[in-house]
């Protein structure tokens, strides 16, 4: 399944010279973003971005607002100043919900503890979406998630209920769930850490493959091995801020910040 | 035994219509109270403080004076209002009237419980599906809330037939009424037809009581 083959403009009336002009094809883009939980400050003037095709990386502490950042990039999280443009379209921050579906719908959420409908077979799971937001036929969305199982090799399992399948298998459904809206980008929260270690493997594998498909990706994680060798760029972020992102092998190899080097040499040595 | 028999056809009638009284009831209070959990949740104040006060009133006052309040104050308004609107308050519409609005208040609760019990991280996936927030609420909430609510509405409605004695209060068909009725006419010795009501309340209940209980093992087995 090609993620560029059909793509969907992000508003269906809007044509796409409608649209602001896409510099360089930059599928996410922030501009002086903040947010504050209370009057802790979460995400400090962050700008970020992330290009068609691009695999980035995002690492760094615990609470160093990885989540928070990919959250509000589809909005569940309310920034509280700067901006974000998704496809040059910017994501207007006081939007009902009805008015961000059409731009949500444009980024795919992977998330840490999955969340899979638990009343929903897994082909369900992966069609409910298309059927009742991008509106394909019966036949057509179940062409689809059946394509989409196979790609991450659960087919055999379309008709099972999620608490059936394994932590690995659950998530591997979600990324197929993710897939089928067609997104211009796969963000995934830490899609591993919730996994047992034997099942971890499989989970990256798929990703792996998406990313070698030239899908464009943005993946909180802590498997540094993953980040290293799958993503065209690192970006560490500590305490709030983006301290210093670049080429992986570059950024692994000789950090030039001190808070990148203690970052990295602290989780460097746990690994083989 | 003999008392009984005589009395026994007007005892069934009053059965059948606490029957009556409770399916006509419970299904408005569960599409009130589903309305009130819904304005409870709302963001807009305007609709939650409403909501709020209604279910704290209602859950904090006796169901006696709520149906005198309907039966006679209410009455009492519709006639300033306009003298033939006063008939629309008879025993029926009062009873309905109250005990709907009362079991709301009840049932907004056991809604607001169960949409509570559906994980946060549900709703997250389906906005960033994008989907809306309706198709969010009957696609993926409510199919996940009903399995865990049916037990708690199902024991309501057996508090529902018990409190529908309330109606005699204001002289209804019910069977509390009817016990009543003769319990006055037979002062002198009333316990025949406590025993009587006692049995057919009974008889009412503990058919409900199972399919409960029956239920609920069910449904726990196939969380
Ligand atoms: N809903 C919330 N309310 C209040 N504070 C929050 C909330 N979510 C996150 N925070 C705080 O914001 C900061 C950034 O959190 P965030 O989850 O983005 O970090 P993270 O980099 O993803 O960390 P981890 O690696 O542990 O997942 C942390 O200090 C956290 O405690
Ligand atoms: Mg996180």
């Amino acid at each position: 399944m090609n993620l560029e083959s059909e793509q969907v403009p992000i508003n269906g009336n809007v044509s796409p010279q409608d649209l602001a002009p896409v510099e360089g094809d930059i599928i996410i883009r922030t501009e002086n973003l903040n947010k504050y939980f209370g009057d802790k400050h979460v995400l400090k003037d962050i700008h970020f971005e992330v290009r068609r095709r691009e695999v980035v990386a995002l690492i760094g502490p615990s609470g160093s607002g990885k989540s928070t950042l990919i959250r509000c990039l589809n909005a569940l999280e309310k920034a509280d100043s700067g901006d974000i443009y998704i496809h040059g379209e910017r994501l207007n921050p006081n939007l009902s919900v009805k008015q961000l579906s059409p731009i949500r719908r444009e980024l795919g959420m992977v998330f840490q503890n999955f969340h899979l409908f638990p009343h929903m077979t897994v082909l369900q799971n992966v069609i409910e979406a298309p059927l009742l937001v991008r509106k394909l036929s019966k036949e057509q969305a179940v062409a689809l998630g059946e394509s989409l199982l196979a790609k991450v090799g659960l087919l055999e399992k379309r008709d099972v209920y999620p608490s059936r399948l394994s932590g690995g298998q659950k998530q591997r459904v979600a990324i197929a769930r993710a897939l089928a809206m067609q997104p211009r980008a796969l963000l995934f929260d830490e899609p591993t850490s919730a996994l047992d270690p034997e099942l971890v493997g499989e989970v990256l594998k798929v990703m792996k493959d998406l990313a070698y498909e030239g899908s464009t990706m943005v993946v909180v994680t802590h498997e540094m091995q993953f980040a290293r060798d799958v993503s065209d760029r690192v970006v560490f972020m500590s305490d709030g801020s983006i301290v210093e992102e670049g080429d992986p092998d570059e950024l692994f190899r000789h950090p030039k910040e001190k808070r990148t080097q203690h970052f990295l040499e602290r989780v460097l040595s746990v690994l083989p | 035994m003999d008392v009984i028999w005589p009395v026994l056809p007007d005892f069934l009638v009053g059965a059948r219509n606490t029957i009556f009284y409770c399916l006509a009831a419970f299904p408005l209070a569960l599409i009130l109270g589903l309305l009130l959990a819904l304005m409870d949740d709302s963001r807009f104040i305007w609709l939650r403080n409403p909501a709020r006060i209604f279910i704290e009133v209602v859950r904090g006052t006796p169901i006696v004076a709520q149906i005198f309040i309907v039966y006679y104050g209410l009455g009492a308004l519709l006639a300033s209002l306009h003298p033939s609107w006063a008939l629309w308050i008879n025993n029926w519409t009062a009873g309905i009237g109250t005990l709907a609005l009362n079991y709301a208040a009840y049932e907004a609760e056991i809604y607001r419980a169960g949409f509570q019990s559906v994980e946060k991280g549900q709703e997250e996936a389906a906005l960033s599906l994008g989907l809306t927030p309706s198709q969010n609420f009957f696609r993926i909430q409510l199919p996940q809330a009903i399995p865990l609510m049916i037990p708690p509405f199902v024991n309501d409605f057996i508090y529902l037939l018990k409190d529908s004695a309330v109606i005699s209060v204001i002289a209804g068909t019910e069977l509390t009424s009817v016990l009543n009725f003769f319990v006055r006419k037979n002062a002198s010795n009333p316990m025949p037809f406590f025993l009587l009501a006692i049995v057919l309340y009974l008889l009412m209940s503990l058919p409900v009581s199972y399919v409960a209980k029956r239920l609920e093992r069910r449904l726990r087995a196939a969380l």
